[in-house]
């Protein structure tokens, strides 16, 4: 889940900011497809 | 045979319920996160390997944990609509702004960066990791601000007006964010919150302890829970003194059934220890009691008067007993967390922190004391606030749904079943992570060496290149 190491160097900044803000997006995605899920459901209900 | 029961009843019971399975995961979660950011930053700070492993051990704990909050947090705003659709309608143009920002907190801070907490320590490096991880921090506590401010404006209303629906609309809204018992309360669960934390992760470290007292892992983790609960249980003391003066200015009613006074004392009133609460008959049955010791604590002096709840309607009376009991349950265990505090700097002034059994088995006790004391101030809190939703201005019976009681008790029953199979998995799980040792890359002293300084081989010659107990 959580590593420290960073075998063969660190990768340049630029590719862990893209890294950093992709998870993020894809943190939020994830969630928000739940959202409209749970949404879709009441209103259905 | 539902159909025997109370609408009313059954639909405060069921809030009742979720809300108090709900509140353990973010009381734990809030002070979870910070205390996973103080150990990846102290890691960042010192190279210490151990910072690291206890980080690694806690996240899987802390994912756990806050999704449960999460999924029991959404059943609390289902029932708004469903059970208590009268007190949405009119307190929504009020109470909706601020629910959206908690969620905004919660969606773009909390689980955004959370992502990026589990899941990418080796894609972004240590030092944008533990940004996501203050950012997680950051946003439990936003998430607490919101919610709180919520709770907190329910209990002393301002800044608003009435419309010609009879709804409750905005005219102010710092005075409603910032409504006079916000900050009090705010203090207290987020102390609350980081003390339920500490007690947890002591008693964890303990746990271990008591196994392998050479475990770096688990002494590391029991010094810093136990520096927590000896700075943090005598700040929660003033605290909730404090926010106990703020509710006596603003919901006297409730201080005068936590406080068991039935009658005025003109004179100073005593400070029931205990006693049984008569509601019907307005007096408590076989009391032992401390004269004029209330009025030393709520008004700071012996002979100050304090009124009782014969100067109150008594349909405006909260259930007496049980804020009675409850408010007793939260003292008697903050007290016991003092006391835990206060052994703990005993044992490290002596040098035993990692040798004292009686202490460790007692931090194990206490390991579920905090969450036991968030219900018990919860309910001394919400039950006290009885028999009104927004205090003085909308009761409780005219904030529900009109709904029967089959259709409420059904749910409630539905709400029992599926919140005991699956929080009680996710509560076993967690209690199986927590039972593993913690695994460390860093292993310490080897057992049958000298481990402190008593001895007469110092702890640092046994290794020149780090002190002993790190955390101390």
């Amino acid at each position: 889940m959580v590593d420290g190491s960073s075998p063969g160097g660190p990768p340049p900044l630029w590719r862990r900011l893209l890294w950093f803000a992709a998870i993020w997006a894809a943190s939020i995605v994830a969630l928000g497809i739940v959202a409209f899920g749970l949404r879709t459901w009441l209103k259905a209900g | 045979m539902l159909s025997d029961f109370d609408a009313l009843l059954l639909a405060r019971i069921q809030f009742g319920f979720t809300v108090a399975f709900h509140i353990v995961f973010p009381a734990f979660s809030i002070g979870l996160a910070s205390y996973l950011a103080v150990l990846e930053g102290l890691w960042l700070a010192t190279g210490r390997q151990v910072f690291l492993d206890l980080f690694k051990y806690w996240i899987k704990i802390f994912a756990i944990a806050f999704a449960m909050g999460v999924v029991s947090g959404l059943v609390m705003s289902y029932q708004f609509g469903t059970n208590w659709s009268v007190f949405s309608d009119k307190t929504g143009p009020v109470l909706g702004p601020l629910m959206a920002y908690e969620v905004l907190s919660a969606f773009f801070l909390e689980a955004g960066f959370l992502g990026v907490m589990l899941f990418g320590m080796s894609k972004v490096g240590p030092k944008l990791h533990f940004f996501a991880t203050l950012m997680v921090a950051i946003g439990t506590f936003f998430s607490a601000f919101w919610i709180l401010s919520v709770n907190s404006w329910m209990h002393t209303p301002q800044g608003y007006g009435i419309n010609a629906a009879g709804q409750f609309v905005p005219e102010d809204w710092w005075a409603i964010v910032f409504n006079p018992s916000f900050p009090y309360r705010l203090v207290h669960m987020v102390l609350a919150a980081y003390l339920t934390t500490s007690l947890v992760v002591g008693a964890v470290g303990a746990w271990h302890l008591l196994r392998d007292r050479y475990n770096l892992g688990a002494r590391t983790m029991f010094s810093m829970a136990m520096w927590m609960a000896a700075i943090v249980a005598p700040l929660q003391i003033l605290a909730g003194d404090a926010h106990g003066l703020n509710t006596l200015e603003h919901q006297p009613a409730k201080v005068m059934a936590m406080e068991g006074h039935f009658e005025s004392h003109p004179d100073g009133a005593p400070l029931i220890l205990f006693g049984l609460p008569n509601q019907e008959a307005g007096r408590v049955d076989y009391e032992v009691s401390i004269p004029k010791l209330s009025s030393l604590i709520l008004k700071h002096g012996l002979n100050e008067p304090l009124k009782g709840l014969d100067t109150v309607d008594r349909k405006n009376w909260p259930p007496v007993p049980v804020v009675f009991w409850s408010f007793r349950v939260m003292i008697g265990l903050g007290m016991l967390m003092l006391l835990l505090g206060v052994c703990s700097l005993f044992a490290r002034y002596r040098k035993a922190l990692y040798d004292w059994k009686p202490l460790h088995r007692f931090a194990v006790a206490m390991g579920p004391a905090g969450f036991v004391a968030v219900l018990a101030g919860w309910i001394t809190t919400e039950v006290g606030r009885q028999p009104f939703t927004v205090y003085g201005l909308l009761r409780t019976a005219e904030s529900a749904s009109p709904l029967s009681a089959p259709a409420v008790g059904s749910s409630l029953v539905a709400f029992v079943l599926i919140y005991f199979a699956v929080f009680g998995m996710g509560i076993l799980y967690i209690l199986h992570l927590i039972a593993k040792s913690p695994h460390l890359g860093e292993h310490g002293i080897e057992p049958g060496t000298p481990i402190r300084t008593a001895g007469i081989t110092p702890a640092t010659s046994v290794n020149p290149d780090r002190s002993l107990q790190p955390a101390e």
